[in-house]
């Protein structure tokens, strides 16, 4: 396939009569002219293909072999020009799918928000949107100083926030501030107490007194650091107590899940439906919109017209694939799936570190059990009230 | 002057150069036998679908098939496509 450079510089194809055409190639590569497919026909004929500008050249060093030259084809160049020349409604198009393509360039039709962490990005774009940045807007109206002030005061968790816009999509860059430590009257006296059950392993106390040994066991709610402590006179100071009881603490959770439930199955030939928007507005192509397709999963599908990463158009298209499905009832149970939920549980529960665990599958009537039991180490001391 | 038309030979002896390094040589590479590039070539002396001759001054090279075809051609540079047979140096 020709390069679409080589269309816009315009090619020939011609074919070469004489007692010895070779001689012609040999002359033209020699003077830089760049020949390619070039077929020999007989002894006395050729045929090859060079770019516009050279046929002259060409034409001139066969005649000075003693050869002719019959142009077969011309593609792309001058030609090429000619003939979108003869046709105004193509050319017209073209001019104004370019003029809309520049037109278009100049409005945001994408905005990526980057560097979000507590806040969402519906937060971020809401926002933008309420300062009267979004999809759709003028972007070389925009002054970012002016939008970053007023996004920064909308949301005061944003330390530094910025925008840049290249080819119609939008980068918003931002970086949340740190939370507050937080804070505590230290005059407020308390002690630290057991979160839950645990065998003590070591007790590291920065401010109170120590309550337990290593090697106790003690239950949820025992007070492990109290909230006071000897001061010069003899008389006990009350303190906030400060300080970490770490303890080998042991887990046992279970998941559940009946032996007979309701399955999805796929039935039937899935079908799609397509819309359009540009910009913000929808158009549908199809009827009856407001009617409600029961028994099918629904999976929507966006697709942007434009360069991923380099240029947005506002146009979309969006696919709703339905997949009809029939409800059964059976058995859908994975112990390898549920033992992952458990395991997310357990990380959810504790901080600390998980020294064994164990995964035990069993049944209950009609119930599939699997339970986790873990032995764990972590700081049990939390502050009371 | 023999002795001149075989000083790069001589040098590329003495020296223990590789082939390509001195000037005049030509240099034939081929792909499976679908596809030949030809470097430093003075000319085509015969073109057939069945035989295609390039000079290299001193030397020739002929390559031998079935539906040889010019695929490409500039200053010193040949892009031979086809079924090649045979690669004979004269």
């Amino acid at each position: 396939m020709e390069r679409i450079s080589d269309r816009m510089r315009g090619s020939v194809e011609l074919e070469l009569f004489g007692a010895f055409p070779a001689g012609v190639l040999n002359s033209a590569v020699s003077e830089g002219i760049e020949l390619w497919d070039v077929q020999s026909r007989d002894e006395h004929s050729l045929r090859l293909k060079t770019f516009e500008k050279n046929l002259a050249r060409l034409e001139r060093l066969a005649r000075r072999a003693g050869c002719e030259v019959d142009i077969r084809k011309r593609v792309g160049g001058r030609e090429g020009l000619r003939r979108v020349l003869r046709r105004p409604v193509l050319l017209a198009g073209l001019l104004v799918t370019a003029l809309l393509l520049t037109a278009s360039s100049l409005f945001v039709w994408d905005v990526e928000v980057q560097g979000t962490r507590r806040l969402s990005r519906g937060e971020v774009l809401r926002a933008l949107e309420d300062c009267g940045f979004g999809v759709g807007s003028f972007w070389p109206g925009v002054k970012t100083d002016l939008l970053r002030s007023e996004v920064m005061v909308r949301l005061p968790e944003l330390a530094w926030m910025a925008v840049n816009v290249s080819g119609s999509r939008a980068t918003v860059a931002v970086a949340e501030r740190q939370p507050k430590p937080e804070m505590y009257d230290a005059a407020d006296a308390c002690s630290l107490v057991a979160a839950r059950d645990g065998l003590v392993r070591r007790v590291n106390v920065l401010a109170g007194s120590a309550q337990v040994k290593e090697g106790e066991i003690v239950t949820a709610g025992r007070v492990l650091i109290a909230g006071s402590s000897d001061s010069i006179n003899g008389m006990p100071r009350a303190v906030r107590a400060r300080g970490s009881v770490m303890a080998d603490t042991w887990y046992e959770l279970s998941a559940v899940c009946p032996v007979r439930e309701r399955l999805k199955t796929p039935a039937g030939v899935p079908h799609s439906r397509f819309a359009l928007v540009f910009g913000k507005t929808r158009l549908n192509l199809y009827i009856g919109s407001g009617k409600t397709i029961d028994g099918c999963d629904k999976i929507i599908s966006e697709y942007t017209l434009g360069l991923s990463g380099l240029f947005s158009t506002p146009l979309r298209l969006v696919r709703e694939r339905f997949v009809p499905y029939r409800l059964s009832t059976g058995d859908d149970y994975d112990p390898e799936a549920a033992g992952q939920r458990l395991y997310a549980l357990l990380e959810g529960r504790t901080e600390g570190q998980i020294l064994e665990s164990a995964l035990t599958p069993g049944r209950a009537g009609e119930l599939h059990v699997l339970t986790l039991r873990a032995h764990c180490t972590e700081n049990i001391a939390i502050a009371d009230g | 002057m023999k002795a001149d038309r075989e000083l790069p030979a001589a040098l590329e002896e003495l020296l223990e150069l590789p082939g390509d390094v001195l000037p005049g040589g030509g240099r034939l590479t081929l792909c499976g036998g679908r596809q030949a590039l030809i470097e430093g070539q003075r000319g085509i002396l015969e073109y057939t679908p069945e035989r295609i001759v390039v000079s290299f001054g001193r030397e020739k090279l002929s390559l031998n098939g079935d539906g040889l075809r010019l695929r490409a051609m500039n200053r010193g540079e040949l892009l031979v496509t086809g079924r090649i047979r045979a690669a004979e140096w004269e």
